[in-house]
């Protein structure tokens, strides 16, 4: 209740409509945020915030990177984790993931300023997916998998 | 077009140095790393400076539309050339990478320069007492009316920052295991930032370009600063902001 007196300008006369008397385009934009936000379906609400982002970001690569350094022998049913791998893996995956999770907060931070809607959207996604490509192209991923080899090594 | 909110009034200029930084990296394989280093470093600087004039000093009206306008075309036009240029270099088409890196500047800056300059030259068909005048200007007051220098009513999308960041880190990593290549993800990516520039470009930016430029017709006719109807609030929460408080001014 209190996060919607930010954007009413009244909010005690009439609890269920936004006034339009008065009303800036500032607080139709942020209207708009808010009832943007809450139709979202409650199971993805998690997703909104900086953890739940960052988590999405990293999960899928780190479920990845751990399977491929696990081994099991289907005969023995010995169970093997290569920790070394893991991690020069993770290091390969993930610096790119952080570069382009970074570019696109960047993108949508500098887009925001002059467009708004679904062509924000579109260039955060497209920036973050560009610097990521750029970055494992340069060699970079690499070249931080490698200095990790040798600091495990 | 909009006034930066509170969560932008540092988020933006940082913004602005590190997408410069990162557009002048693109180029390391053109023109080397110290040139591409340098590169970016003065686009990230003059960028931090064009975005830290809207968010501290802007009027919010006329020169804001302007300056936006400028700040586009100086965020925009390089990356998408860069973009273009990258691309050229992956599919190993190096003696097009120059008019490559000039296609991409061109497509940005004509799609916005192009609506611009239609915008003010129907505005100034129709004059101080047309139909939009009459819709977006109090001339008496000397104030813009709400939406003056809209272009659409837009709101943003439904997804967090954070979301989005997510889905451009996962889609790569879905692209590979379905067993696509760099090459082809790059070429998707240019033709859709292609499209999202344009979009920008024809339906935000030019538009709030041409308006703004016709009402700075206006204001050098009549001698009078058009205000923005927020003006107010925009002071006020500069007035709040521990940085923002330093740059601004009161007039």
């Amino acid at each position: 209740m209190r996060l919607q007196n930010q954007w009413r300008p009244n909010p005690s006369h009439n609890p269920n409509t936004l006034p339009t008397r008065n009303t800036t385009a500032q607080q139709m934009r942020s209207a708009a945020v808010m009832a943007a936000d809450d139709g979202q379906p409650r199971l993805l609400h998690w997703t909104q915030g900086r953890v739940g982002g960052g988590v999405l970001a990293i999960a899928p690569s780190a479920a990845l990177d751990l399977y491929n350094a696990t081994e099991v022998a289907l005969r023995t049913r010995e169970f093997n984790f290569n920790g070394r791998q893991f991690l020069v893996d993770s290091e390969r995956s993930q610096s790119g993931n952080a570069v382009g999770f970074a570019s696109s907060l960047v993108a949508v931070a500098l887009v925001g300023g002059f467009a708004a809607g679904a062509p924000l959207l579109v260039i955060g996604l497209v920036g973050g997916v560009f610097v990521q490509v750029v970055w494992n192209w340069f060699g970079a991923a690499d070249g931080s998998a490698n200095l990790m080899g040798r600091a495990l090594q | 077009m909009m006034m930066p909110q509170r969560s932008q009034m540092v988020a933006l200029p940082v913004s602005g140095f590190v997408w410069g930084l990162v557009t002048g990296l693109v180029l390391t394989r053109a023109v080397g790393f110290k040139q591409a280093l340098a590169v970016g470093c003065m686009l990230g600087f003059l960028l931090c400076i064009t975005a830290a004039w809207s968010a501290y000093r802007s009027d919010g009206a006329a020169r804001h539309a302007v300056g936006n306008g400028l700040f586009y075309a100086l965020a925009a036009a390089p990356f998408l050339g860069g973009a273009c240029l990258v691309l050229a270099q992956m599919a190993g088409l190096d003696g097009w990478v120059l008019p490559v890196w000039f296609l991409g500047v061109a497509t940005v800056l004509v799609s916005a320069l192009g609506p611009a300059w239609q915008t003010h030259a129907r505005l100034a068909a129709e004059g101080d007492a047309g139909p939009w005048a009459r819709k977006h200007l109090d001339l008496r007051a000397g104030v813009l009316l709400p939406g003056a220098l809209s272009a659409a009513e837009s709101p943003r999308p439904a997804m967090t920052p954070w979301q989005i960041g997510a889905l451009a880190v996962n889609l790569p990593l879905l692209w590979r295991l379905q067993g696509g290549g760099d090459t082809g993800l790059m070429a998707l990516v240019v033709v859709v930032m292609v499209i999202a520039m344009v979009w920008v470009g024809v339906g935000q930016v030019g538009p709030a370009l041409g308006a703004g430029w016709f009402l700075l017709d206006i204001e050098r006719r009549t001698s009078q600063r058009l205000r923005n109807p927020e003006w107010a609030e925009v002071q006020a929460m500069r007035r709040e902001h521990w940085l923002a408080r330093r740059f601004m001014r009161e007039t």
